[in-house]
């Protein structure tokens, strides 16, 4: 177990590294020029230039992205923003715990609620209910979850005023976002929990409990699910993921001062540092989710656990 | 007959109905056990022995499975008209199932001494602990170590695997046993030990079992009676003895043809020719018909009856072999 | 001489085999009526797309200021918005829009996951540990964020979501490809293929790619639907097609300023983006299911 987990700890450098070496080569390539964005059209070409050599823009790419990565690994030091000049860290600070709020409240609506809706669809395989709740969530995966919070605001906060439109005051306010987000979630959630359930039920050893004499709903909810669950704890992390993404867009439609806000902001801004500071943060956050998951995984199967335990009764296990 | 007998099915019908049509899969079958009997359930891949034992503990899927008529009587009553508290009540305490696959029958997430202890606690009113420690016996009974008790499915060999299936069935002492096709899965070495395992059991046990094989040998070494399936109906039905030295229905000669001896010189193996027909479009009357070297023309006409030849022994043919 | 007739030997018993494939699993999505639904409504926003012209009342950037902000009449059914253009054609122009981001998208990230999939299931080894390491940290970041870096720093545009898009869904595509390949790879007619000192290229292209056939025809069906979402994204935030083109996620976001009192600017443009989505992952789940042999009841 042990092992294991030093493993996928390890896995994470190499993982980080690389998001960083990604979305850093993708923000060189941006055109335009970095000094223009950061001092103003009206600068003078000869304080562009001197500004560039401060920066160390002159020197080759990969130094250049040396330098960068050992400021984030060691100091957490993403640079200054162009248009604020305050330290990115300082922003992302200020906004992360938000986005990381109106996720979490959305994963939990998520599997809370999409996970049994599987269930039972699945159970109830090509029953009326199963039919109408698996329309019902194919509906659900093929709305955008932006626009799905335009429609929560126009209904909700405009028409029937009982919630807040946009900003965020209190509590009250994460109830549409995180709804918005779930919405989509929910159904995605719903559709993979269903059938990786009905996987599970067609295999020879829920026979098998069924001829022990188990009760049907034992079956399910422990022989079966416990097996099931293997690939939920997947799903929860692939959504923990997609809702982050689309927290990006919704955050935008809600007027969060969040992460996805300050993304948006920044792309207007051509703030590159910030733009390369926030994807960077996110994908940190998102890998380390997907770690998380990882090792959730070992946790529920044996087969993976015992795979890194001793050798003990590996003698058997081949034949 | 002053004693109930074990088991009596009579005029099981059981289709599947899928995408593509109806699928035959048992079509009247009869047959009944006595206590402590072993019965021989003979057949092709295909010819609905595992439809069957599945329909005496009504486990199959259903849809697409239909049980359309007939009755399973255990110890005088109607399986098929229990409800699901009392037909638990039967699962796996009075009667119990050995499957074929030993790598997917145990579930991977549960440690084989979980598996075998749940069975035992449903039915046995034993406290969890109490429970596994009748386990453990079982296990020790089957021939594993009491320490492996907390492995997991993955750290069993597939014989050891089999032997936890059986530990599992035989836990509460049932007093039907169906086994089907128990070593089909298994390498050739381990299935001799098996098989053995399993007819002790029995014996120790006063368990009355039937045995679902296509191996005419695992069925002289270890039943009482013998049924030859084919196409979902019983060809012939009797004691070992009636069916394996009087043979008379021409499929059950067909299979004896078609197997290696070695006590007789024989140039060439005899296979049957053609193929078993499809259970969704089953040929009319008798459904060896087309591959039965003495069809007659009214084998294609009618459906055919089984005609009893005394002492138990009958066939269902009209042109069988003397 | 002897290489051709060992392959077209191959090859007839695989055409047999792949003819009644295909057959069964169309009569199979025959049968499925949400896939049947979904089918007609995707053909009929293909045939509004293509005759967007002629169906459309109004040009998509005929703009009338003093009809601005009406709401769903008998002249403008969808109503008009900030500029007064109508709505319903705009949706309607916008169907060539959608349908082509997704569409070229796909087109860019099955293309590329083709290669680097057929690559590493092919090689193996340490070419396929190597390539799929890196897939893996692409995957770890979250696909819309991905799509808003790689759009943001190429610029807005619709050329540039696709690209976005395209490389968001590469890895994917690439890993699925892989799992074929690697399940393929060792099978019969490869083997036998291989026995007769066929080349790499003509293994991967004659014998494995063709059945890797249907789980890419169901990936590139959901994935349109996916890349339709995802490119309205980009376009909600400024990133995808740029005004006056009536871009469903564009429109959206042209109208979401003013949904305090005029609901209809973005309604109907999402309920657009809805429709074709869910129809084209009805689709999507019909083949999935029909060309899926376990399937078969």
């Amino acid at each position: 177990m042990i092992r294991y987990v030093t493993k996928r700890l390890l896995w994470m450098v190499p993982v980080l590294l690389g998001v960083t070496l990604i979305v850093f080569t993708l923000i060189h390539i941006a055109p335009g020029d970095p000094a223009e964005a950061a001092l103003g059209f009206e600068t003078s070409d000869e304080i562009k230039a001197e500004w560039r050599e401060e920066q160390g823009l002159n020197d080759p790419f990969l130094i250049q992205f040396g330098r960068y990565a050992y400021r984030v690994f060691t100091q957490l030091d993403f640079g200054t923003s162009y248009s604020t000049r305050r330290p990115i860290i300082d922003e992302i600070k200020a906004r992360f715990p938000t986005t990381v709020k109106v996720c979490l409240v959305a994963v939990t609506l998520t599997n809370l609620i999409g996970v049994p809706i599987g269930i039972i669809s699945a159970v109830k395989q090509y029953s009326f209910t199963d039919n109408l709740l698996m329309v019902l969530a194919l509906i659900g995966v093929s709305m955008p979850s932006f626009w799905v919070g335009l429609m929560f605001s126009i209904i909700f906060a405009l028409h029937l005023r009982w919630l807040p439109a946009s900003g965020l005051y209190g509590p009250k306010y994460y109830i549409l976002p995180s709804t918005a987000l779930a919405l989509v979630g929910i159904a995605m959630s719903a559709r993979m929990t269903r059938s990786s359930v009905l996987d599970v039920i067609r295999q020879d050893y829920i026979t098998t409990a069924r001829a022990k004499g188990v009760a049907e709903y034992k079956v399910i909810m422990k022989h079966a699910l416990r097996n099931a669950l293997i690939p939920i704890i997947t799903q929860i992390g692939l959504s923990l993921s997609i809702l982050i993404g689309g927290a990006m867009v919704t955050e935008v439609v809600f007027a969060i001062p969040g992460m996805g806000t300050y993304l948006v902001q920044s792309i207007r801004a051509l703030d590159y540092p910030a733009i390369l500071g926030t994807s960077i943060v996110i994908a940190f956050f998102s890998s380390a989710i997907l770690l998380l998951v990882d090792l959730l995984y070992a946790l529920v199967d044996p087969r993976i656990r015992s795979q890194f335990k001793g050798k003990k009764h590996l003698r058997g296990s081949k034949a | 007959m002053s004693e109930e007998k074990t088991l009596s099915i009579s005029d099981l019908v059981v289709e599947y109905h899928t995408d593509h049509g109806v699928v035959h899969a048992v079509n009247g079958v009869s047959l009944g056990l006595e206590a402590r009997e072993t019965l021989g359930l003979v057949g092709e891949t295909g010819a609905g022995k595992t439809t069957i034992a599945m329909s005496i503990l009504k486990i199959l899927p259903t849809p697409p499975a239909k049980i359309v008529s007939g009755e399973v009587k255990f110890e005088g009553q109607d399986i098929m008209k229990m409800d699901s508290h009392d037909l638990r009540k039967v699962r796996g305490n009075k009667i119990s199932m050995i499957f074929q696959d030993p790598m997917t029958a145990l579930n991977p997430v549960f440690t084989i001494g979980e598996q075998i202890a749940e069975g035992i606690h449903l039915h046995q009113n034993l406290k969890k602990g109490d429970a596994e420690i009748k386990a453990m016996e079982m296990l020790e009974m089957v021939g594993i170590r009491r320490e492996r008790f907390t492995d997991y499915p993955h750290q069993f060999s597939g014989g050891m695997k089999q032997r936890a299936i059986i530990a599992i069935a035989l836990a509460c002492n049932p007093k039907l046993l169906l086994a089907d096709e128990p070593t089909t899965a298994l390498d050739v070495t381990i299935q001799a030990q098996v098989l053995d395992l399993i007819g002790e059991l029995k014996e120790r046990l006063n368990t009355a079992m039937i045995l679902i094989t296509h191996d005419l040998g695992v069925v002289a070494k270890s039943c009482d009676k013998v049924a030859i399936i084919y196409a979902g109906q019983i060809f012939e039905y009797g004691t070992k003895f009636q069916v394996y030295a009087e043979t008379r229905h021409p499929y059950t000669q067909g299979l004896f043809d078609s197997l290696p001896s070695i006590n007789k010189e024989v140039p060439r193996l005899k296979p049957i020719p053609g193929l078993m027909p499809n259970p969704m479009d089953l040929p009319a009357g008798c459904p060896f018909h087309p591959r039965c070297p003495r069809a007659m023309a009214e084998c294609s006409e009618r459906a055919i009856n089984p005609t009893d030849l005394g002492d138990g022994h009958w066939v269902r043919c009209i042109n069988p072999i003397n | 001489m002897s290489e051709n007739i060992f392959e077209s030997l191959i090859d007839t018993t695989k055409m047999q085999k792949k003819r009644s494939l295909w057959f069964n699993a169309w009569m199979r999505l025959k049968r499925n009526k949400r896939a049947m639904v979904g089918m007609v409504i995707v053909l009929f926003f293909i045939l509004i797309a293509v005759f967007a012209p002629l169906i459309a009342p109004y040009h998509f950037d005929d703009q009338e200021l003093d009809r601005a902000f009406q709401f769903p009449s008998k002249e403008h059914i969808m109503g008009t918005d900030n500029l007064g253009r109508d709505i319903f054609s705009r949706i309607i122009y916008g169907s060539r829009i959608s349908l082509r981001l997704g569409i070229i998208s796909v087109a860019i990230s099955t293309g590329a996951g083709i290669v680097i999939g057929a690559i590493s299931g092919f090689y193996g080894g340490k070419v396929d540990n190597v390539i799929m390491r890196v897939m893996d940290i692409f995957q770890s970041i979250p696909a819309m964020l991905l799509a808003i870096t790689i759009a943001a720093s190429l610029g807005p545009g619709m050329g540039n979501a696709m690209i976005a898009i395209g490389i968001t869904r590469t890895p994917g595509t690439a890993r699925l490809i892989r799992g074929m390949i690697l399940s393929i790879r060792e099978m019969e007619y490869v083997e036998a293929a291989r026995a007769i000192t066929a080349s790499d290229f003509r293994i991967i292209f004659r014998h494995i790619l063709p059945n890797t056939l249907s789980p890419i025809l169901v990936n590139v069906t959901l994935g349109v639907a996916g890349a339709i979402i995802t490119a309205a994204g980009l376009s909600f935030i400024g990133l995808g097609a740029q005004p006056p083109l009536p871009e469903w996620g564009a429109m959206i976001a042209g109208g979401r300023n003013y949904i305090q009192r005029y609901w209809h600017l973005v309604t109907f443009p999402g309920i657009a983006i809805m429709l074709v989505v869910t129809s084209l992952n009805l689709v999507g789940d019909g083949l999935r299911d029909a060309l899926d042999p376990r399937m078969s009841r």
